[in-house]
């Protein structure tokens, strides 16, 4: 029961540890969205994944640190027993805290729960695609689907593919088709879905409403960078216009469901294509910078400041 | 009875050679879809098949005598087609996300007005390079 006491102990740990540092990540990435929009989508899209993947690494940090310290220095626990401890041997108070129990369950719960759902979303969508794979005709490294309805997308992360619907293929004219057809491949050469992917796992333990914020980001500057690939591979109004034209079929659709579109996302796309600059803009690289300047600094700070941080836990959470 | 979008997702190995001997030569009786099956298929389960298949609207069946002869309710092509239209709806609506990369969201489809806008500030943008 010791060791499942301190499991709950260094659980809660984490748990306060990643959802700090989500929300945290969350509120950096609103607050300085104007800041990243101007340094173009490659930033944009690496603090979207910043915040989703440093919260869990700082956590499993903090826990290796914590548990480290408590193994390696002179046992204090029975100096002071009016807390619980954050020990890997005396643990055992942890369950005589029915407000931790819960956290940690309840956190194990919706943590549980996100991975489900995120799982039977990947079969289903597998499945599906296999359908197409099977009645596609395949053309170049394009999957050609017969179908009255207008996409264009890649699926797959081992196997990444392009398919594409007859409609959507006889909607665009050359230009636009190629257009189209570059942003897929810019996604297929990227990886994009198995980084996707990625963020999906990594935000599995994160600040309530964390995972959906952070992907959103995560697409939308994907989408915009991909645009901009494209448009520098054929030509910036080729792409605008593949999109207005794809946007065209789907509209009705749209209608027909009832569905209260976002006016600004396509807009921005549009725009953010057209003024497609010839260099990319060096921002990206100086968040990548500071971000492992952070990261750094943290770890030091955890390592020398080992003693205090765990006594601070201790009497905050036990 | 089930939707034609649940068939088209379960719609199994035998079941789909089923549909493939019907739409080749039809109406034919449990005894002669077996006899085109194979020895390996027993009678009921060809039987069972056939009963599901209509069940989920893919055959329509008359009485002959004592029997049922079955016939597609739908041709291939119109198959295939709802086939990937009960696959692409769902994928679509996802958008992007872990699934797959869309070149265009279908959230992100907007009223004629504001796409013929859209052509516009593009046309603008050509005028001045």
């Amino acid at each position: 029961m010791t060791a499942f006491g301190s499991a709950v102990g260094f659980g809660v740990v984490f748990l306060l540890v990643v959802v700090a540092a989500s929300a945290l990540g969350c509120a950096v990435v609103a607050v300085g969205g104007r800041a990243l929009a101007a340094r173009g989508p490659v930033a944009e899209r690496r603090a979207a994944a910043l915040a989703a993947v440093v919260p869990p690494i700082a956590g499993v940090l903090v826990v290796a640190a914590l548990a480290l310290h408590s193994a390696t220095t002179i046992d204090h626990c029975e100096a002071h027993d009016h807390h619980a401890h954050l020990c890997v041997a005396h643990g055992g108070a942890w369950l005589a805290r029915p407000w931790a129990v819960a956290v940690a369950a309840a956190a194990t719960v919706v943590t549980i729960g996100r991975a489900a759902l995120l799982l039977a979303t990947l079969v289903g969508a597998r499945a599906r695609v296999r359908t197409l794979a099977a009645v596609a005709e395949v053309v170049d490294d394009v999957r050609v689907v017969d179908s009255p309805r207008r996409f264009c997308f890649v699926a797959g992360v081992r196997r990444p593919a392009i398919y594409a619907s007859t409609a959507a293929l006889r909607a665009l004219a050359d230009d636009e088709r190629a257009a189209m057809l570059a942003h897929e491949r810019a996604h297929v050469r990227a990886r994009d879905l198995l980084w996707r992917r990625a963020l999906e796992v990594a935000t599995l333990v994160a600040a309530p409403l964390a995972p959906g914020f952070l992907a959103r980001r995560w697409d939308d500057a994907t989408e915009r960078l991909r645009d901009r690939d494209a448009a520098r591979a054929t030509d910036p109004a080729a792409v605008a216009h593949a999109l207005i034209a794809m946007c065209r079929g789907e509209a009705a659709w749209a209608a027909s469901m009832n569905y209260a579109p976002p006016v600004h996302a396509l807009t921005r796309r549009v725009e953010a294509v057209l003024a497609t600059p010839d260099d990319e803009p060096r921002g990206a690289r100086r968040l990548a910078i500071v971000a492992a300047a952070l990261g750094a600094a943290v770890i030091v700070a955890l390592v020398a400041f080992v003693d205090p941080i765990h006594h601070a836990l201790e009497t905050l959470l036990g | 009875m089930r939707s034609f979008d649940d068939a088209a997702r379960v719609l199994g190995d035998l079941e789909r050679r089923v549909m493939d001997i019907l739409w080749e030569l039809h109406p034919l009786a449990v005894r002669d879809v077996k006899a085109r099956l194979g020895a390996r298929s027993a009678y009921t389960t060809v039987m069972t098949t056939l009963d599901r298949l209509y069940k989920k609207g893919l055959l329509a069946r008359d009485k002959d005598g004592l029997a049922f002869v079955y016939r597609p309710a739908i041709d291939r092509a119109a198959y295939q087609r709802r086939v990937v239209e009960a696959a692409v709806g769902p994928l679509l609506e996802q958008g992007a996300g872990p699934v797959l990369a869309a070149f265009v969201d279908v959230a992100a489809g907007l009223s004629p007005q504001h796409l013929s806008a859209l052509e516009q500030l593009i046309a603008a943008k050509r005028r001045r390079p």
